[in-house]
């Protein structure tokens, strides 16, 4: 069968706008505490910008150089971006209904209050005025508009007001005012009682906005937000330093060309033509909303101090029981691999394992990948002090994260200074694996720890995203990752891997090779599956290459969170492939590959995703697991990640989700179960520890009483 | 810190293909891998050609080998080995460059010439013969087939009893024939004919002695294993004449862009592989073996085993020698009607060799190349007894014995030019050595010069000869039942050279064996 017809894919975009769309109906379900569903709607916010900002710029881009060309769903760009502006003209519907409606009116009942500055008592005015007068005013700066007074650059995501002036000889003048930025854009005022109270700082600026214009009266007063191209492209081969040109570049990301235009809905005639005219935007990059507008903005509210009634329970990730105990990090792992199922085992056992490294006198080198860094990483800092304790302090920092890199340099410059050889990346490569590898010289010769991770060495989102760490002691694996560390830094050609898959050279073959030998299986009248977790699926081949085994029979369990590119259940074609997606309270981060094989499961993590740009534009590593013991955890996540009945949606073959038709099953939260397992995991350890302690309290009591019968014994023999 | 000696060995070696790093450790009796790297360089060509290295690549050297400086030290290495490899030291210019990489990077590179290079793979690859039972006790025709020239050699029992060097490579042949690439018929005809010919001139030159394996090592047979289908045995390929005749039958009808769209993984080596090809099917009608082991031996691994088993290397190196010994006897007989004045100049000068070793302070390798030049010394009489020392010179360097250095041939054939001059003037002349080399030649020569003495007369007149140092003289007592005036004229002759060397007097004494 001839997969290549536009009819048997989805097209990314919208897939991607219906995985924010699961976003918000996370923010919509009333089974979500308030603030937690404030979160949800604050992250649709600056998905959204995220959205418009590379991939809608991109397909701008595209119309603008006249490409014509179609995306594999059959769309050309123009007709993209229609449909695009549609979904996200009904999207911003519900997301303010949300908002305005139900979580804003519910936040009253926890004494959070957005009032109106008409409504406040006469103590809060004389406090915004105040405050205005001393905060505000002084950090804005009215800009007119005029035939001698260009537009000016307003920066991305920022918030504005346009405001309409007239003279006292009645000409009309345009103004525009920045929301100052370095403020918070929600004011806490005092209130009476114990109420929480919000001002937004564009009401606080318009009330006082005749002190920037005296002399002038003001018409009309309207905020507006800018979205612009940001896509952060950089010229590798001409670039002499990469971090200069990065830094460079991420000056220019503030003055990209403007994709989106969001107004609150009354905003006058004039004000939004004026606007159109002056960003040179069409109609249909035009998005009206009741307001407030940036709705990310919400997210400092939800994640504001206290309220914990209206969050969810706090979850505190459990400690690893294989990694306990009095032995050293390098002692456990010699006698087996461990995996790490963050967020639910604490990320604390990665930041221990290199604390040991770097003052393990036994340790020569140490090297890793650092992708996106937390402010402040305990990470860093134990680099740091391994290169102060002489260790070879070897880093892959990537700069071209993209939206961290001035984050990333921060780090690489501190990292530098402290004689840690720091290593940008291969040109046209982005490194996306995640990879420490720790070299230890011990009696029996050198020994390699090596530690990989489906998630970022970032401490801040192992709390929040679904990812596997495992740590192994496999040569093999030591020899591949020194291998691999030798090709991201330029050092030597790839060799031939042991274990190891890896991107942009063979990871696709390799997958479409493992797709194919279940299809074969299949064929042959033998049992087939395949499961697969990942983020997104978008890469033509390995979906053509899927539909190919579920006509063979193959039966295909997919868990891809976001885009999804492939229908499922079309009829003669993927009929066998189910498509889910997990949203909840934690990212889905974990890449999990598996396939049946024959009644000899191989299974599999990565960090990528079977998308483009993993395959072919990234340094990209795929890992056997090897450990009969990990491969069963790993098959219970799979397992655990099907029988979802709560967080889970099923794909339909327009593309479309529904959650899972829960008649016949029992609720169940595959999030929350694995929160579970990782306590009861935890507690059993603990029970047995007190059992050992206790026969060890026991023997020793003994021991005691034998010592005393000894002595008596030699006070007889006396 | 644990530290145990040898246990982790680094290698290092420029090739004109690329620079390439190994760390390996002991395990058990085994090396294993810790690191492989490898930068292409792509100075093969030029060398080869040009016969100079372009230095636009020294740069790039640096920055690898800096690299590599980096990864070494990561292991806490602090003494590893580099070694610029034949490719490399063919190059006129090569010594410039090793001299410009060490002033860069504080890196002193050994060259290797194509013979200790050989000396090496032949080496490591007798040591994995011996340790595999299915071949150990055979005979063996072993090729290595290098970027310049193709190393012969036929062993048995473990011990080489031939060894010859054809000057065909790959580049070579890639030069010569590069212009007939379009034209695969004559491409093919001139390849053949141009094998046959080597194939000719081996065939008289080699031992008649059926032949139990062909064992070949060489950095692309692998690639040509995989064209063939070779299946894998205990680390290497097998490949069987018939697949590889046919396989080749295959590829003459083949372009280079269909070569290399139909073997994929050659990745812009197709080019090499018709004349390798040409090559081995050259040397298994030669061998008339059934198939060819491939058994992918490197001047890495035995620089590696070196580090890591010094003292399995030492005995390696002492059996070697006596390999080296064999050959050179074997040349010895193609031009010598009689054998006996060498065996006893041979004899007579590694009696006083031993006798003087607080005086000479040789070594045993060079008390080795002072036997090769006691067997070699006259063979120049085949060509002339006239100016035969001359021609003798010319015969050793041109006989490429297996084991010895170009460097140490060039001082055999020393010793062998200089054995019969009245004053042999060995520190003054445009002599390709370095001041060292020439002393120790010196005092070889000084030796060698007594020995020869004392069979002036090529009539063996002494069954032994003992020697005896004192401070200021050193006394021969020979022991023989003739008179022996010219051999006693000849030794005072030989003796000023000796004093002038050594600053001591030779004595000759006679000890009549009436009474034996």
């Amino acid at each position: 069968m001839d997969f290549n017809d536009a009819k048997y894919f989805l097209n990314r975009e919208l897939s991607w706008l219906q995985f924010n769309n699961r976003v918000l109906d996370e923010a919509m379900d009333r089974c979500n505490p308030l603030l937690e569903r404030l979160k949800f709607l604050a992250i649709t916010g600056s998905n959204l910008d995220e959205f418009f900002m590379i991939r809608v710029a991109g397909l701008k881009e595209q119309q603008i150089a006249g490409y014509s060309g179609k995306d594999p769903s059959g769309l050309t760009a123009k007709e993209q971006i229609k449909k695009i502006s549609d979904e996200v003209h009904e999207m911003g519907k519900q997301q303010y209904n949300t908002l305005n409606r139900s979580i804003i009116p519910g936040l009253r009942k926890y004494g959070i209050f957005f009032p109106e500055i008409d409504d406040l008592e006469d103590f809060q005015v004389e406090y915004l005025s105040d405050y205005f007068n001393s905060t505000v005013f002084p950090v804005i700066t009215p800009m007119a508009i005029d035939q001698s007074r260009p537009f000016p650059q307003l920066p991305n995501k920022g918030l504005n007001q346009a405001v309409l002036l007239e003279s006292e000889d009645e000409q009309e003048l345009f103004a525009m005012v920045q929301v100052p930025p370095v403020l918070p854009r929600f004011v806490k005022i005092p209130s009476n009682n114990d109420e929480t109270v919000f001002i937004p700082m564009e009401k606080i600026i318009r009330k006082y906005m005749q002190t920037l214009f005296s002399g002038y009266r003001i018409n009309a007063i309207h905020p507006f937000r800018i979205t612009r191209n940001a896509d952060l492209s950089i010229d590798e081969e001409e670039a002499q330093d990469l971090l200069e040109e990065i830094q460079k570049s991420l000056r220019q990301r503030l003055i990209g060309f403007p994709v989106r235009l969001e107004i609150e809905k009354d905003t006058s005639e004039r004000v939004r033509e004026l606007l159109i005219n002056m960003l040179s935007l069409k109609e249909d990059d035009v998005y009206e909303f009741p307001g407030p507008l940036d709705i990310s903005a919400f997210m400092k509210i939800a994640t504001m101090e206290g309220f914990e009634s209206a969050k969810f329970k706090k979850f505190t990730p459990y400690p690893q029981p294989e990694l306990m105990g009095s032995e050293s990090v390098f002692g456990i792992i010699s006698k087996k691999d461990v995996l790490l199922h963050h967020p639910f085992n604490s990320f604390d056992h990665v930041v221990e394992f290199l604390k040991e490294a770097a003052e393990d006198e036994n340790v020569l080198a140490i090297k890793q990948t650092l992708y996106r860094v937390s402010g402040n990483s305990p990470i860093v800092k134990y680099l740091i002090k391994a290169a102060e304790n002489g260790k070879q302090v070897t880093v892959l920092v990537e700069l071209k994260a993209r939206f961290d890199e001035e984050n990333n340099i921060q780090w690489a410059k501190k990292l530098e200074k402290a004689g840690c050889y720091v290593v940008y990346g291969l040109v046209g490569l982005k490194t996306h694996c995640k990879v420490l590898l720790v070299v230890r010289k011990e009696e029996t010769g050198i020994k390699r720890y090596v530690h990989f991770s489906t998630g970022n060495y970032n401490d801040s989102t192992a709390k929040l995203y679904t990812d596997i760490g495992i740590i192994t002691a496999n040569e093999n694996f030591g020899y591949d990752a020194s291998a691999l560390f030798n090709v991201l830094t330029g050092y030597s050609l790839p060799p031939e891997w042991r274990k190891l898959s890896v991107a942009p050279k063979g990871l696709r073959d390799k997958f479409l090779e493992l797709i194919e030998d279940e299809k074969k299986n299949a064929d042959n009248g033998k049992e087939a599956r395949i499961i697969v977790k990942c983020n997104s699926l978008l890469d033509k081949q390995i979906i053509q290459k899927l539909y190919e085994a579920s006509v063979s029979g193959v039966k295909i369990d997919l868990i891809i969170r976001g885009i999804c590119a492939l229908k499922p259940g079309m009829e003669g074609v993927s009929e066998n492939i189910r498509v889910i997606s997990i949203v909840g309270r934690y990212l889905e981060h974990s890449r999990i590959f598996y396939f049946y094989n024959n009644a000899d499961p191989k299974i599999f993590l990565s960090s990528a995703d079977w998308m483009p740009r993993n395959l072919d534009r990234r340094i990209e590593i795929l890992i056997p697991v090897e450990s009969p013991q990990v491969k069963e955890e790993i098959m219970d996540i799979l397992e655990n990640n099907l029988k979802d009945t709560v967080k889970a949606r099923t794909e339909d073959d327009s593309g479309n989700y529904s959650k899972v038709d829960k008649r016949g099953k029992r609720t169940y939260n595959s999030q929350e179960e694995f929160e579970k397992t990782a306590s009861d995991n935890y507690h059993e350890y603990q029970r047995e520890g007190r059992l050992d302690l206790m026969k060890e309290v026991i023997s020793s009591i003994n021991q005691e009483d034998y010592d005393d019968d000894e002595g008596y014994e030699d006070f007889d023999a006396n | 810190m644990v530290e145990k000696k040898n246990k982790i060995a680094a290698v290092v070696i420029l090739a004109s293909e690329g620079l390439y790093l190994r760390i390996s450790q002991k395990t058990g009796d085994n090396a294993e891998i810790l690191e492989y790297l490898e930068q292409p360089l792509d100075m093969g060509f030029d060398t080869y050609v040009k016969k100079k290295i372009s230095f636009s690549k020294i740069e790039k050297i640096c920055e690898i080998l800096n690299n590599y400086k980096k990864i070494i030290h990561g292991y806490g290495i602090r003494k590893f080995r580099a070694v610029a490899s034949a490719t490399i030291a063919e190059a006129q210019n090569s010594q410039y460059l090793i001299e410009q990489i060490q002033v860069r990077t504080k890196l002193k590179f050994e060259m290797f010439d194509d013979s200790e290079e050989k000396t090496y793979i032949y080496m490591e690859l007798l040591r994995r013969i011996e340790s595999n039972s299915l071949y150990s006790s055979d005979t063996v025709f072993m090729a290595y087939i290098g970027t310049s020239s193709i190393g012969i050699a036929l062993s048995a029992s473990g011990s080489i009893i031939f060894s010859q060097n054809l000057r065909i490579g790959t580049y070579k042949l890639i030069e010569l024939l590069g212009k007939l690439r379009d034209n695969p018929d004559t491409f093919y005809l001139v390849l053949n004919e141009y094998l046959v010919s080597f194939s000719y001139s081996l065939r008289s030159l080699m031992p008649k002695k059926k032949i139990d394996h062909f064992i070949a090592c060489g950095k692309e047979l692998g690639l040509i294993a995989k064209i063939c289908d070779a299946p894998i045995r205990d680390n290497s390929y097998v490949i069987s004449t018939n697949d590889m005749k046919n396989t080749f039958e295959k590829i003459k009808g083949l372009n280079l862009d269909s070569l290399s769209k139909n073997f994929t993984f050659l990745e812009g080596k197709a080019k090499i592989i018709p004349p390798f090809m040409g090559i081995y099917n050259m040397l298994v009608d030669i061998s008339k073996t059934s198939n060819i082991i491939f058994i992918p031996v490197t001047l890495m691994d035995a620089l590696e085993y070196e580090i890591l088993n010094p003292l399995q290397m030492k005995k390696i190196i002492r059996n070697f020698e006596k390999d080296i010994i064999y050959s050179a006897r074997n040349i010895a007989q193609r031009y010598l009607d009689d054998e006996n004045h060498a065996h006893a100049v041979e004899k007579f000068s590694l009696k006083i060799f031993d006798s003087m070793r607080n005086l000479h302070m040789l070594t045993d390798r060079d008390r080795m190349l002072l036997q090769v030049a006691a067997i070699l010394h006259d063979i120049g009489k085949f060509v002339n007894i006239k100016k035969h020392a001359r021609h003798s010179y010319n015969l050793i360097k041109g006989s490429e014995i297996l084991g010895l250095s170009d460097r140490e041939i060039e001082m055999v054939a020393l010793i062998g030019r200089f054995h019969s001059d009245s004053k042999p003037d060995i520190l003054k002349d445009r002599l390709p050595l370095d001041s060292e080399d020439r002393v120790k030649v010196a005092k070889m020569l000084a030796i060698l010069r007594l020995g020869d003495a004392l069979d002036r007369a090529h009539n063996h007149k002494f069954d032994d000869i003992k020697v005896q140092l004192k401070r200021e003289t050193i006394t021969i007592t020979v022991i023989g039942k003739k008179e022996f005036p010219l051999e006693e004229w000849a030794f005072s002759q030989k003796a000023i050279f000796f004093e002038e060397v050594y600053g001591i007097v030779p004595e000759l004494k006679k000890e009549l064996a009436y009474g034996l």
